[in-house]
């Protein structure tokens, strides 16, 4: 369990499902690793982009497409996701009322973005590590209803600190900022943000907080709401193995004073078939009492892919099954062998994620693997090196690409991102082998 | 040629038939054909068939259309973006991969790389030529205004050998420019700005082949060797006379997504006469296009709103214009009055002074006078420094320029600034095309207001030594000139009528003009080119009316775009180009030998 967020209570215990037995709370992490549906021979390292699906998530998904096919059923109902909702809420900690089943984590954040209050003249901050959407979507706001974005540039390196992270927040904060925008974990560094700290920074002053969680799901057993954050988005795809094409929402709908004790902020459902074609929705709670339940205001959109939704449930009690603790407690150690082999490698200079400061560390390691500094503003080789990883030896990480502060370069680094389908042996030749090509790079 | 010309292109114009000799005729200036120092038309328009860009643009029949103002691959394999590998998040590093196959007309031929394109930035910031779009660079590229001024600073103006230029480009780098290999380009910018992809589209931005640096820039021994990587090469060049371009032997189709190369040869004659007679030499076939006049042909239908509406002077200035930029034709700036507060008359240093020279010039008038020397269709007064149809659009708030002239006013202004008794200044104009009307007319209107002009005409050559290129602060014995400006770019072209003529040490800032608080808001208006369309516009509209404040130029006429233009009989697949004024593309037409007897 990282320090950053905070546990959620034990969901309760699932029903048995298809092809996940009772055992696997107790299974061998190489039990675990057989439920996955991977490419013999590969090493997959890049579950920050997307994770692989177990081969229950695959048939489930095969089935409700089956069931649902020709059929003369109300497929409204069920769009609704009401159980899946309900399952996947337990496992965050929060109510069914506060998750929406999306399609990404990209749809997460624009719905939310652009179903924000803002106006004229007020000032978002947000990172230049934030995903695209983030900040293409924040720029929309900008273009069409002129509010500020202000973008920093947080540190990168071995040797960042929580600390700074946070200081550099609070010093952009102004008095028209409204909104702090940024990632539980970044997808270009795999910094793990701190992410309570600076939602209580929010709350000081008053402020919304959007955070772009699209790896969080699957990879930390926490409390969404423990976060005290407004906004969660998140990919269902990525750590949680579902289908491409899900994510996860989380709105916070109710005033629980321990975790965030602001008014809850107003937002629009800007695509919905649910939102009130006359009149206008309740008063939002102000107590631990929902009001009204807003994320079906979100849900509900027309028809929806309840295949998908079903396939992303099945991810979730899998998850549930083997012990989100458990699981998060496995990736973080793949993680720490990951960090500890690249630095015997290449070193702390070559760290683009933090390591010294272990609140900030997550399973995802970026780094340059060139033996040259300049090379790491060398998009052709970091893209070159991914791609002969892949094509020559089957060995799938990613790329990414970034600022650092003062530098007038754009950095690229290779990211390694393992998951429960890894083991310490495929971390260690898949190190060696991206060591080797990098050093004939070099 | 009718208004057909900017219909859809007929299918039969995809493949058209190849050969023949393409005839302009007119009276423009063809000095200088280095790539490093091209950035406008006319000669821009012939330097991009032998001289390719990074980006560029794709004719289109119909120059109203998005894509005749966006930029498109040329030796970039793309457009850099986020979703290529090109641009990342922060909208300050350009990667350019470039296209494999372009090769230059060496013997034997040889790649364009990635160098070579360094080289060709290096070589625009030379401190022998002034290219006058390199303010747009060395104010966008990190690392490039210090490369210029370290240039500049290190081998001296006059006398520089092509051996002392080279040997500074080797040992220097402009930080922000480099190649990751020969082929793949890095451009990082100082600030995010959207609008680089249409600087890049210059062609002073050309890449140079290492040939080039055994010449001076912009000199008689460059010309004679020019290399070729577009479909046209240099077969024949004097200087203010003759341009004569043929099939380049190393180039091919398949490595050039945008030019057709229809025509064998190209042939530009430059002669005597104006719009008038260039015309009558098209309709008897003596030549297909007109060299730089710009003529609109005969039947085509007059332009709307702002070239006729304007012609009234008491229309008032802050009155509602029309759509913005990109869904109609670019107007230009025909001619406006520079003043040389750098070296030149003293007196010209008091905005009183200025101001009554803006008082003074009947600009509806001089429309008037000028109207069948300056081309088609008529100029007409102008309001404002930047025309209708660029950013930024009007701000509603009126620019102070009077509808019409007040030499009373003039004289009063005059009396305080402690010219009571008049005073005298010399104005300085080419001897060709309208330049000499425009120059006698506001000359008379300056002496209705007690200022004595002295009017002096100089062949191209000195012109441009003594207002182009001589480095303001030096005696250069001139106070006055009539200047002209199109748009470098159509789209989000904020900057190209403020920024290059009045930020200090700018690169067509002819006059040396120079404020500090210009210079803040031309930075402000850089900075905000994130924001949105309103508040760029605002920015920008800020520095026009401090410079109209300070009466930092005269604006005399504005011109609508001679579209579609007169063209020869056999002239077939006309593309007026935009940013080249709305000229067309040379490497897009074609001739069709049955309107020889059309």
């Amino acid at each position: 369990m990282t320090q950053t967020l905070t546990r959620a209570q034990p969901p309760a215990r699932p029903s048995p499902a298809d092809g996940a037995p009772r055992s696997l709370r107790d299974a061998s992490w190489e039990t675990v690793k057989g439920l996955f549906a991977l490419e013999p021979g590969a090493i997959h390292l890049n579950t920050g982009t997307v994770g692989a699906m177990p081969h229950a998530v695959v048939d489930e998904h095969d089935r409700v497409t089956r069931e649902w096919t020709g059929g003369l059923m109300d497929v409204y109902q069920p769009t609704q996701f009401p159980e899946y909702r309900a399952l996947i809420a337990r496992a965050y900690g929060v109510d069914r009322d506060e998750i929406v089943i999306t399609h990404n984590a990209t749809e997460g954040i624009a719905r939310v973005i652009n179903g924000l209050d803002l106006h004229a003249g007020d000032e978002v901050i947000a990172t230049s590590h934030e995903c695209y959407s983030v900040l293409s979507n924040f720029n929309l706001l900008r273009n069409r209803h002129g509010i500020s974005l202000k973008v920093l540039t947080p540190p990168s390196g071995y040797g960042v600190t929580a600390e700074e992270i946070v200081a550099l927040f609070e010093q952009a904060i102004t008095a028209r900022t409204r909104v702090l925008a940024f990632s539980a974990i970044t997808l270009w560094t795999g910094t793990m943000m701190p992410v309570r700290a600076l939602c209580e920074l929010a709350q000081r002053h008053g402020l919304i907080t959007v955070i772009d969680g699209a790896l969080v799901p699957g990879l930390l057993h926490c409390s969404l709401r423990a976060t005290g954050a407004d906004f969660i988005a998140c990919s269902g795809s990525k750590y949680q193995c579902g289908p491409l094409g899900t994510g996860i929402l989380y709105v916070r709908n109710k005033v629980f004073p321990e975790h965030n004790p602001l008014p809850l902020p107003t937002v629009w459902p800007v695509i919905s078939t649910w939102y009130p074609m006359v009149g206008d929705t309740p008063p939002r709670s102000t107590t631990s009492v929902e009001s009204y339940d807003v994320g079906d205001y979100l849900q509900i959109a027309g028809s929806a892919s309840i295949a998908r939704g079903a396939a992303l449930a099945k991810a979730c009690e899998m998850w549930d099954e083997i012990g989100r603790d458990r699981i998060e407690r496995r990736v973080f150690e793949l993680g720490e062998h990951a960090r500890e082999r690249i630095l015997e490698r290449f070193g702390e200079e070559a760290m683009f994620s933090p390591g010294a400061d272990a609140r900030l560390r997550s399973p995802l390691v970026a780094f340059n693997p060139f033996r040259r500094r300049e090379d790491a503003w060398n998009v052709k080789k970091a893209h070159e090196l991914t791609m002969r990883l892949a094509d020559e030896h089957k060995v799938w990480i990613r790329w990414t690409e970034f600022d650092v502060p003062g530098s007038p370069h754009q950095h690229y680094a290779a990211r390694v991102a393992p998951h429960v389908f890894n083991d310490h042996e495929q971390i260690d030749r898949g190190i060696a082998t991206l060591a080797r090509l990098a050093e004939e790079l070099s | 040629m009718t208004a057909a010309a900017v219909a859809p292109r007929p299918a039969a114009v995809d493949a058209p038939p190849a050969g023949g000799t393409l005839r302009l005729h007119g009276p423009g200036a063809l000095d200088r054909l280095d790539p490093a120092v091209a950035a406008g038309p006319p000669v821009a328009d012939v330097v991009r068939l032998f001289s390719r860009q990074l980006v560029t643009y794709e004719p289109q029949a119909d120059p109203r259309t998005w894509q005749a103002v966006a930029p498109v691959p040329d030796v970039a394999v793309a457009v850099p973006s986020t979703y290529n590998m090109g641009l990342g998040a922060s909208h300050r590093s350009y990667v350019f991969h470039l296209r494999p196959g372009v090769l230059w007309d060496t013997s034997p031929p040889r790649p364009v790389t990635a160098p070579d394109f360094v080289r060709g930035f290096k070589r625009m910031a030379n401190p022998v030529t002034r290219s006058p779009a390199l303010t747009y660079f060395t104010s966008a590229i990190r690392g490039m205004e210090e490369f210029r001024a370290g240039f500049a600073a290190a081998v001296p103006r006059d006398g520089a050998t092509a051996a002392q230029l080279a040997a500074y480009q080797d040992a220097h780098e402009i930080a922000g420019v480099f190649a990751l290999d020969d082929e793949t380009l890095v451009i990082e910018l100082v600030r995010p700005s959207p609008e680089v992809v249409s600087v890049l589209a210059l062609t002073c931005a050309s890449a140079a082949p290492a040939e080039y640096d055994a010449f001076v820039p912009g000199s008689p021994e460059l010309h004679r060797n020019l290399r070729s990587n577009g479909p046209y090469r240099v077969a024949r060049f004097a200087p203010g006379a003759e341009l004569r371009l043929e099939r380049n032997p190393a180039w091919h189709r398949a490595t050039d997504p945008v030019r057709r190369a229809n025509v064998d040869r190209i042939e530009i004659a430059c002669g005597e006469g104006g719009p008038a007679a260039v015309a009558a030499r098209i309709d008897a076939g003596a030549a297909d296009l007109p060299w730089s006049s710009p003529l609109r042909a005969p039947s085509a239908p007059r332009p709307a709103a702002a070239g006729t509406a304007w012609s009234s002077p008491h229309r008032a200035p802050s009155a509602p214009r029309p759509a913005a930029a990109g869904t109609a034709l670019s107007h230009a700036l025909a001619a406006y009055l520079a003043f040389n507060v750098a070296d030149g008359a003293e007196a010209l240093r008091d905005v009183r002074v200025r101001r009554a020279v803006a008082l003074a010039v009947d600009r509806a008038a001089l429309a008037e006078r000028c109207a069948a020397l300056l081309g088609e269709p008529a100029p007409y007064p102008a309001d404002r420094l930047v025309p209708p149809h660029n950013d930024p659009g009007p701000s509603g708030e009126g620019t102070g320029l009077p509808p019409s002239p007040d030499p009373g006013a003039a004289r009063s202004l005059l009396a305080d600034a402690g010219y009571a008794d008049g005073l005298s200044l010399t104005a300085v104009y080419r001897d060709r095309d309208g330049e000499p009307a425009v120059a006698r007319a506001y000359a008379a209107d300056l002496e209705r207001a007690g200022i004595g002009v002295r009017l002096v005409a100089l062949d191209d050559d000195a012109y441009r030594r003594a207002v182009l290129e001589a480095p303001p602060g030096g005696p250069r014995g001139w106070d006055l000139t009539a200047r002209s400006r199109g748009a470098d770019w159509i789209h989000r072209n904020g900057a190209v009528f403020l920024q290059p003529l009045f930020a200090t040490g700018a690169s067509a800032n002819c006059g040396g003009y120079s404020d500090p608080e210009v210079d803040a808001l031309v930075l402000r208006a850089l900075e905000a080119a994130v924001e949105p369309r309103a508040k760029r516009d605002a920015a920008w509209c800020e520095v026009e009316r401090r410079v109209l404040d300070d009466a930092a130029a005269v604006p005399l006429l504005f011109q609508a775009p001679a579209v579609p233009r007169r063209r020869g009989a056999r002239v077939r697949g006309a593309c007026p180009m935009p940013a080249s004024g709305y000229a067309d593309d040379l490497a897009a037409l074609w001739l069709d030998p049955a309107g020889e007897d059309a």
